[in-house]
């Protein structure tokens, strides 16, 4: 008799058990995953719509409109990443270094704009290094020569190097041009294409 | 077959209630409750670091893609003016201010997360075009009908159906913070956002 009463309640409690486990795991899962799902497909929709490849800057892209009026409308609802900045420019990179290092120049533009930064984001979107232009300019430097390498990997001294925790990642150079999508704005970005940002493997 | 139908109903509840889990915690709510309170704004010196729970690195992936380490900037948001009643499209603001404990900032306003389409192309305000009061302070007005000086649009159109609704909120970056900033995120002067009857 006591068995017959106690069997469907550890039934229950064993399904409800592992319902709910199944539940705590499957979400962590997903936590987890999210920001490597979403510098994926952030990286891989600018990628396309600027034309450029992996371990590249979407410098090509926009150098074209050097010498013509660059158009360029404010995100709208259909852009993935949201609350974007509108006095920033940025100038994007995703790195894969998982076989060769990455080594990245850069031309700093010292005193046109109020800040500048380059910065490195692991694919889970840690942001793991940032040079700026007070320490550019605390060194004394107008160009940065950096190389990217993996974590635990061995490179020779020489250039600036960077550690990336992850073999694939992000970089952005950030320079703030206040009130960019005016007539103003638009005329500092083409004086600011004209600095370098390259990377080669 | 009746463990074949527990398992389905077990891995159906559990991805509805991983899912719902899921919603609940990246919600903008549960990124207010979760970060550092200064009267309306809230921050997390988590953003964009190595030492963020796994939470909070999605809810930055989900809202601030990319965001710069707390040595590097610091992001307020403000869903609330200072009386902790929720920003309303339909209502006029004043952000009020004065000089702010960083290299340079700025404050931006969003609706659903999105900047606000206006024909003055005027997204946000900053260190840089803030038209100062003869005291060295300064006023933003935030509202969508014209404002004389630091208008900041909440659009310039009259709504169409359905537009009157909608989450506004502030960002503001502060960009090489002062070391004060990451010592008392909480205390330090931030602008007060006083709603004008």
């Amino acid at each position: 008799m006591r068995r017959k009463l106690n069997k469907p309640w550890k039934q229950w409690t064993f399904w409800t058990s592992l319902t709910l486990v199944l539940a705590f795991a499957l979400n962590t899962v997903a936590i987890c995953a999210l920001p490597y799902i979403i510098t994926d497909k952030v990286s891989d929709d600018r990628l396309k719509s600027s034309g450029v490849s992996v371990n590249q800057f979407t410098h090509g892209a926009i150098c074209v409109a050097v010498d013509e009026p660059i158009i360029e409308g404010v995100p709208t609802r259909v852009d993935s990443v949201v609350m974007s900045c509108p006095d920033h420019f940025v100038q994007f990179c995703k790195y894969d270094i998982s076989k060769k290092p990455l080594h990245i120049h850069v031309s700093v533009p010292v005193d046109i704009a109020p800040y500048w930064s380059i910065s490195f984001y692991a694919h889970n979107t840690d942001n793991f290094w940032v040079m700026n232009d007070l320490d550019v300019k605390a060194k004394g430097l107008t160009e940065l020569n950096i190389t990217l390498v993996r974590s635990g990997t061995y490179e020779k001294p020489g250039n600036e190097i960077v550690y990336s925790p992850s073999g694939t990642g992000i970089i952005l150079i950030r320079t703030i041009i206040p009130d960019r999508y005016s007539a103003e704005g638009q005329e500092a970005i083409k004086e600011l294409l004209k600095y370098r940002a390259e990377a080669r493997q | 077959m009746r463990t074949a139908i527990k398992v389905i109903i077990c891995v159906g509840t559990a991805l509805i209630l991983a899912v719902g889990a899921g919603w609940y915690v990246l919600s903008p709510q549960k990124y207010a409750q979760a970060g550092i309170k200064n009267g309306p704004w809230i921050t997390s010196l988590e953003t964009g670091s190595e030492e963020a729970s796994i939470y909070q690195r999605a809810r930055i992936a989900r809202y601030g893609l990319w965001a710069l380490d707390k040595s590097e900037a610091i992001y307020y948001v403000a869903m609330t003016d200072s009386d902790e009643k929720l920003l309303d499209y339909k209502c006029n603001y004043k952000i009020e201010g004065g000089d702010l404990p960083a290299c340079w900032w700025s404050i931006t306003v969003y609706k659903d997360l999105y900047l606000i389409p206006n024909n003055e192309n005027r997204y946000s305000y900053s260190k840089t075009n803030i038209v100062n009061n003869t005291d060295g302070t300064w006023t933003i007005k935030l509202s969508a009908e014209q404002q004389e000086s630091n208008w900041l649009p909440l659009g310039d159109e009259a709504p169409q159906r359905g537009e009157e609704k909608g989450e506004i909120c502030l960002t503001l970056r502060l960009y090489n913070p002062d070391p004060e900033v990451l010592a008392y995120p909480d205390t330090i002067q931030l602008p007060h956002i006083v709603r004008e009857e």
